[in-house]
């Protein structure tokens, strides 16, 4: 207890005279993730002015756990990585000196991040006002020397690798086109959460609808605090469910809406000298609008997007004096009023850094009266600014983070709430299993059926927990072939079954180290996999976790098309690309996929006889016709790899997608080789998968203190 | 009585502005053919055919072509009055017999693999907004004519992908036609972007000294080492290529030079 009292103490003292950063020990040196010579994390992704090894990562930052043993857990990382003389963790509390430590920290992530959005929007131009180092950050900052040394503040060029990368992800979200689309895209869920007249708060809705409502909710909510131009935190409603807290800035956005329609509306009418007026082509313009932001299909949406970026090449491009020239003019004039206002905002903000947060030429609510308090609105005013401080903190400076920020009671706003619909049963470890059985939207509009339960018994203490996950596989119509003993199934079928079986359990108990080796599908050497009691990152938050994760799954062939749920169709040809011409919409007409190939065949140039579009048809559908077909999580194909099964039976367990898709565009993509990005063989999963996958547990055991 | 004259003569000009408007826009005709979604291996692929009252053709598509895609970029032309109404008509007879349709079971579920088709019309005042679901005869003769329009098209900033086998390495050949300007955008890390066919990846022999190479007239043409060779196992000796993470909606913005990047799904057979 001693020990970890002085290192805190000389920790609050070394802050207040040298450097806002905890000393490292040899773990932390190996663990930092900031280098400079890659950047901070190799690569940046996405338009949500954070950077982490992916936006699914990235997205997951906030989602730790603050129960009581949690905190407890946070606090003894903290000291066991702060105490080099490899004493026990000792602290079971969290001293003043811990809060303000955190609090400097953020305050000089905040200063950082106000540094780059002046930068994005031209706030730092050679004529404006220099921005002075607030007098609660540390003179030595490593934060504040960095921004100076890399020209964010001197106005220079001569970035390092890391912060050309953050400068690059900040410019992002104020760049005009990903400003416009998050407008836009967010239009669309505010029509559809007013249609389904859902609220913000996803509370006095239908079970149904809020299993729709929360991932729009959530999807809003990164939105609006990762376009800081475009909304504003309203400190009226500090600590007020997400996103409601947060107001448009419709004196800025409003016009702006408008001149994205009369810009999409005079690209529609170039070339055409019927229309002559911008307000004509507004009218066009709102046509557009209303079909892409208010129609179900979401082709309508990214039809309109592509509108929208042809409208502003075509703008570009468009003669001086045109129609559509004037309409991109005042489109970017409007941008550029956006900008205008965000910089004075940012501006407002940096200058009431250290007065305890209040900024009441900003409208903020009344000064913070403790350091706590002063975490917990800096965190709901710029919650991405704090995740990108949790992601760039050394492990022990996170670890203390984390529970500093479970004692400010932030979480319930900046995290993705908890979704316990369809679950029961519990506790665990006990007799009685945690079932979970519904259908989960993860993200709007999409989802898949959840139905499995997780046991864990009492004895033995070490005993793993277990996801237990029977699938029905229903013969789909176009099955067939010998079936030896009469039960109605393929016998093809049953052995692909097994072989799906064997392979995505093994993949599965391999990742979390619950066997010793495993052979893929497709492969007949055996790869060794981890050991549980080495342990990975740490014993909770890796792969081979205490108390650790089995995953037992069962496909049990059928017939009956009312089976219950999970329950997935097995088709011989199952192709997206193709349209149902049975009428059942159901994709899986072979002869579809066939004319479907084929026609592409004859567009290539130089036309191709048909004799040979048929044969390389043929040749095609019997040495690789696994690239014919396509899967879903309700549909699979004979011929599917085995990375697709895995990635469509995890789907099974809640996760969500992870590839770049135009139908959402502002998902959560992951890193090259997640299992939810991309199904290869190769692919694998990541911790935050299995934290997803046990999310269940969070309801029905106490939940968060 | 001044008033209501006053009234009634501001009346009939409020509505003969509307109906002027109408007119005009009346005469605006358009057509967009949408195609969106993943394709058969999984890669997003994008297919959007616009036609305007003019007869101008603008057709974008990030693949051209199978079974190994191996042009992505822009095509334009131009189509007469009479062939715009006919495909006009047959898209209009589409939208009445798709309306109402069920959709099928890939609604809403995940992954959301799907290629979505759509139509949208525009004629005579009216907006039509038409998803195919079902693949009748009438989407057949739609898309039949779509087709022979295609071939008609030249190439305006497109790229074609050769892969040449070398000794060490494999050299692939990004090839201009048409005028460009052609943004193309490369991943840092070459295996998010390019894999053999059963999807194992494939790094840079030699990392690329730019990233992001735009050709055009000048620059027809740019060229990348890959290594390692394809594994005996696999069937094809080809190379796929999608670069829509690399270029993640963040990155699709317009740079400095104001040009657009291009998601490509390309392949190139090895020689």
């Amino acid at each position: 207890m001693q020990i970890c009292k002085l290192i805190v103490l000389s920790l609050f003292l070394v802050n207040q005279n040298v450097s806002a950063h905890a000393p490292a020990d040899s773990t932390d040196i190996n663990e930092t993730v900031y280098s400079e010579e890659n950047g901070t994390y190799g690569r940046s992704y996405g338009g949500y002015g954070f950077l982490s090894t992916s936006e699914a990562e990235g997205a997951h930052a906030f989602q730790f756990q603050c129960r009581e043993s949690d905190r407890q857990y946070y606090l003894e990382q903290f000291c066991r990585r702060t105490d080099d003389d490899g004493t026990p963790p000792v602290t079971r509390f969290l001293g003043p000196n811990m809060k303000n430590l955190v609090l400097t920290r953020l305050r000089e992530q905040a200063a950082e991040y106000y540094a780059y959005q002046l930068n994005a929007v031209g706030g730092l131009a050679p004529r404006a006002p220099r921005l002075p180092r607030p007098a609660c950050i540390p003179e030595n900052s490593e934060i504040w020397t960095n921004l100076t040394g890399n020209g964010i503040l001197a106005r220079s060029r001569m970035l390092n690798a890391s912060a050309r990368e953050k400068r690059d992800a900040v410019n992002r979200t104020v760049d005009g086109e990903n400003m416009s689309k998050a407008l836009l895209y967010s239009k669309r869920l505010d029509h559809f959460m007013q249609k389904n007249t859902l609220d913000y708060n996803c509370a006095t809705v239908t079970e149904t609808n809020r299993q729709r409502c929360l991932p729009m909710q959530y999807t809003q909510y990164r939105l609006k605090s990762s376009f800081p131009a475009l909304w504003r935190h309203n400190a009226q409603q500090v600590g007020s469910r997400n996103p409601g807290g947060f107001t448009i800035r419709s004196s800025e956005t409003d016009p702006l809406f408008d001149h994205i329609s009369t810009l999409i509306g005079a690209n529609e009418a170039a070339g055409d000298d019927a229309v002559t007026t911008l307000v004509q082509a507004k009218v066009l313009g709102d046509q557009e609008l209303q079909n892409g932001i208010q129609q179900n299909d979401d082709s309508n949406y990214t039809n309109l997007e592509a509108k929208f970026e042809s409208a502003v090449q075509a703008g570009i491009d468009a003669p001086e004096g045109s129609l559509l020239k004037k309409a991109y003019t005042a489109y970017t004039e409007q941008v550029a009023r956006v900008k205008s206002a965000h910089a004075a905002q940012m501006r407002s903000e940096f200058n009431c850094l250290c007065s305890g947060l209040s900024c009441p030429d900003a409208g903020e609510a009344p000064a913070a009266t403790d350091d706590l308090n002063a975490i917990r609105i800096l965190a709901f005013r710029r919650p991405n600014m704090v995740r990108q401080a949790l992601l760039d903190m050394t492990p022990s400076e996170r670890y203390l983070a984390q529970a500093v920020l479970c004692e400010s009671n932030v979480l319930n706003s900046v995290k993705r709430e908890k979704n316990c619909q369809g679950i029961s049963g519990g506790p665990l470890p006990g007799a009685t299993p945690v079932t979970v059985s519904r259908r989960k939207v993860n993200d709007w509009p999409y989802g898949s059926e959840n139905h499995f339960n997780i046991t864990r018994p009492e004895t033995p203490a070490d005993a793993p927990y277990t996801i237990n996950l029977s699938i029905n596989m229903l013969v789909g119509a176009s099955l067939g072939g010998a079936d030896a003993n009469g039960d109605g199934i393929p016998d093809a079928m049953a052995t692909k079954l097994q072989e799906w079986k064997r392979d995505t359990e093994g993949f599965l108990n391999c990742s979390t180290g619950q066997v010793a080796n495993f052979t893929p599908m497709d492969s007949v050497t055996p790869t060794s996999c981890p050991n549980p009691s080495d342990g990975d990152n740490n014993p909770r938050e890796g792969m081979q976790r205490i108390p650790g994760l089995k995953f037992n799954i069962t496909m049990v062939p059928t017939t009956d098309p009312n089976a219950a749920e999970p329950l997935v169709s097995i088709h011989e040809c199952y192709n997206m690309d193709v349209t149902a011409s049975n009428g059942t919409g159901v994709r899986s007409n072979c002869n579809d996929v066939r004319e479907l190939f084929l026609a592409r065949c004859a567009d290539r140039t130089p036309t191709p006889p048909a004799a040979q579009c048929v044969t390389d048809y043929n040749n095609r559908l019997a040495t690789e016709p696994y690239r014919l077909d396509r899967a879903n999580s309700g549909n699979y194909t004979l011929r599917s790899p085995p990375g697709v099964i895995r990635h469509e039976v995890v789907h099974l367990m809640g996760l969500a997608d992870e590839y770049s898709s135009s139908a959402k565009p502002f998902s959560r993509l992951g890193e090259p080789d997640s299992l939810m990005n991309k199904s290869n063989s190769s692919s694998r999963l990541y911790p935050r998968h299995l934290d997803n996958i046990l999310e269940p547990l969070q309801c029905v055991q106490g939940g968060e203190s | 009585m001044r008033k209501i004259i006053w009234k009634l003569l501001c009346f009939f000009m409020a509505v003969t502005v509307v109906q002027a408007e109408d007119q005009v826009l009346n005469k605006i005709q358009s057509l967009t053919y949408y195609k969106n979604g993943r394709d058969a291996e999984g890669i997003l692929s994008l297919d959007r055919m616009e036609i305007r009252t003019s007869g101008i053709v603008n057709w974008n598509t990030n693949s051209r072509g199978f079974f190994c895609p191996l042009e992505s970029g822009k095509y334009k032309g131009r189509i007469s009055k009479e062939a715009l109404d006919k495909l006009t008509k047959l898209g209009e007879e589409v939208h009445e017999e798709q309306v109402g349709l069920a959709r099928g079971d890939s609604e809403e579920l995940e992954s959301s693999r799907e290629m979505n088709t759509n139509l949208f019309l525009r004629r005579n005042g009216k907006y039509l907004s038409t998803s195919i679901y079902a693949l009748t005869e009438k989407v057949k003769n739609f898309e039949q004519e779509l087709w022979k329009i295609k071939k008609t098209l030249t190439p305006e900033s497109v790229i074609s992908m050769e892969v040449k086998e070398q000794k060490n390495y494999m050299l692939v050949k990004f090839i201009l036609q048409g005028e460009g300007p052609f943004k193309l955008v490369l991943p840092d890390k070459a295996e998010e972007a390019f894999s053999t066919p059963k999807g194992r990846p494939l790094q840079y022999h030699t990392i690329p000294t730019k990233l992001v190479v735009i050709l055009n007239a000048k620059r027809k043409t740019f060229d990348l080492k890959l290594q390692p060779f394809p594994a005996k196992d696999e069937v094809s000796r080809e190379v796929l290529f999608q670069n829509s993470t690399a270029i993640h909606h963040g990155g699709r913005t317009l740079g400095g030079d104001n040009l657009r990047a291009k998601e490509v799904n390309m392949c190139g057979v090895i020689n």
